[in-house]
């Protein structure tokens, strides 16, 4: 008992102490994941919204592709990033192997086909809910696309969510990827595997704590903000 | 459909946009994960960049997948431990110099009561059959690192084949010499490790090293450069100025001097 609190002060002494190294490291961590959540829902939240609401030869096929990529698991999509961006690879001439932009990729790869899949369910539901009002106001397909993304806010919310912590947890595609490089793409789970390959287990639990409480921190956040709108919104949806 | 194209095309200006040119590229330093864990990098490295004046980055991974890389251009200077993998490396025209850098020793680690009583061996083949008479525990890299070739190596002189050994008696990890070690002691198992992995380990439980000093347990580490002929963004001059430089008594003295609880890690090879 002794011991694990001692891992616990030792996290919080890291995270006061406001260490340089532990700072960058968090700071990447946040920047790769964050981008990487941007990118896939700029792709994802689209496509979601589409397969919702146009039914298009091949679109139930590509749901069902999307939904069975959800379960992706991360060393694969790290691999193919790999075999795409190494020397002689297809995409070799970019030099983009072992950057935080290729973690960026892959992490991209891993969360897009969850944000398009659980996007379409949320927008599915709003739109059937919504069909006849959108009928009667005679919306164009783009009109309809906006004002259906704008009204599932809040589920789509909780989508992104679902994507950041699949994306700020993983380490098999940013070690693939990245090459857990000092000052450059090392993030806190690969930080956390070294040092539990150093035998530095306390330090790695220390480190296991703090990636914790700052999941902790981006939930709390976006619940915040989530429980506010739908406050507003049960105000004059008077539900 | 027309939103997927769009989001194909803003996916490639991205990748467009992060994309770099091979002169700002940073030097990619591949090492073993046992230079990594010991500490050793983190005091050369920076020596070698302030006196060469070049941007290295360093990545760790296990020998084979280091040799692997390199074979795909995706490092311009390696270092590493698995002399006859190397040797093929070379003949095969991935690299274009090979030099020795600096050696330690392989040693067997075990549990303190030493069950199968390695203590009194005469060598390291010898010591491997007590751990199969007695049937205990081994632990294996099984990752075809430079330490579990070296461990291979050992099998082959005693016309062994581990693998047919029972499998609760022969455990292979597929991980790190780190992560190796810490299968090693929750099982009370036997484990080849590096001298300096060992030294700098944190989490030794009650092992401790059990057998060393034998000829087929010298670990040697050679620099190898990368063909820059086949890669036309790895550059000669850059390679040179590392070829150089550990070549040089700066990195002669700074091995040497790396110590842990005044114990030298590494010994320099000139």
């Amino acid at each position: 008992m002794t011991e694990n609190s001692g891992i616990f002060i030792q996290s919080l002494y890291l995270i006061f102490s406001l260490d340089a190294d532990l700072m960058e490291i968090i700071g990447l961590s946040l920047y790769v994941s964050l981008s990487a959540l941007f990118l896939a829902a700029l792709i994802g939240f689209p496509l979601g919204s589409l397969l919702a609401i146009r039914k298009f030869t091949g679109s139930k096929l590509i749901t069902v592709i999307v939904n069975a990529f959800m379960g992706l698991p991360p060393v694969v999509a790290g691999l193919v990033v790999y075999m795409l961006l190494s020397r002689s690879g297809p995409l070799g001439l970019l030099g983009l192997l072992y950057t935080p932009e290729a973690m960026i990729i892959a992490q991209c790869l891993l969360i897009f086909p969850i944000i398009t899949a659980l996007s379409r369910q949320t927008v599915e539901d709003m739109n059937y809910e919504y069909d006849e009002f959108f009928r009667s106001l005679r919306l164009s397909f783009s009109q309809r696309i906006k004002t259906l993304l704008w009204e599932s806010r809040i589920g789509l919310a909780t989508v992104l969510l679902a994507g950041f912590g699949r994306a700020i947890a993983e380490v098999g595609a940013v070690m693939i990827v990245g090459g857990n490089i000092e000052h450059s793409t090392r993030t806190m789970t690969t930080s956390i595997q070294m040092e539990i390959s150093k035998g530095n287990l306390e330090l790695a639990m220390a480190l296991g704590i703090i990636l914790l409480i700052l999941s902790l921190g981006v939930t709390t956040v976006m619940h915040m903000v989530r429980s506010r709108y739908s406050t507003m919104q049960g105000g004059y949806r008077n539900e | 459909m027309r939103l997927a194209i769009i989001g194909v095309v803003i996916l490639g200006l991205f990748l467009l946009l992060f994309s770099r040119t091979d002169k700002d590229r940073p030097i990619i330093f591949m090492a073993t994960t046992t230079t990594q864990d010991s500490g050793l990098l983190s005091i050369l490295i920076p020596e070698l960049e302030k006196d060469t004046g070049l941007d290295i980055q360093t990545i760790a991974f296990g020998t084979g997948k280091v040799l692997r890389s390199a074979m795909e251009g995706n490092a311009d200077v390696i270092l590493v431990h698995d002399p006859e993998n190397e040797i093929t490396f070379m003949e095969n025209g991935f690299g274009t110099e090979r030099i020795a850098v600096m050696r330690n020793n392989f040693i067997i680690v075990g549990p303190e009561s030493d069950p199968a009583k390695i203590v009194t061996s005469d060598n390291a083949a010898n010591a491997f059959t007590k751990i199969v008479r007695s049937q205990q525990n081994f632990v294996s890299r099984g990752d075809e690192s430079g330490t579990h070739n070296a461990e291979q190596k050992i099998w082959s002189k005693l016309n062994v084949d581990p693998l047919t050994l029972p499998a609760e008696n022969y455990i292979q990890t597929g991980a790190g010499m780190g992560r190796t070690l810490n299968v090693a002691i929750e099982k009370a198992a036997y484990v080849l490790t590096d001298s300096a992995t060992w030294a700098t380990y944190e989490n030794k439980g009650d092992h401790q090293i059990l057998f060393e000093g034998d000829d087929l347990l010298i670990n040697t580490y050679h620099l190898i450069t990368v063909n820059a002929e086949s890669h036309p963004h790895v550059s000669p001059a850059s390679q040179n100025l590392i070829l150089d430089w550990f070549q040089s008594n700066k990195a002669y003295t700074t091995i040497n001097q790396f110590k842990h609880q005044g114990q030298t890690l590494y010994f320099p090879i000139r």
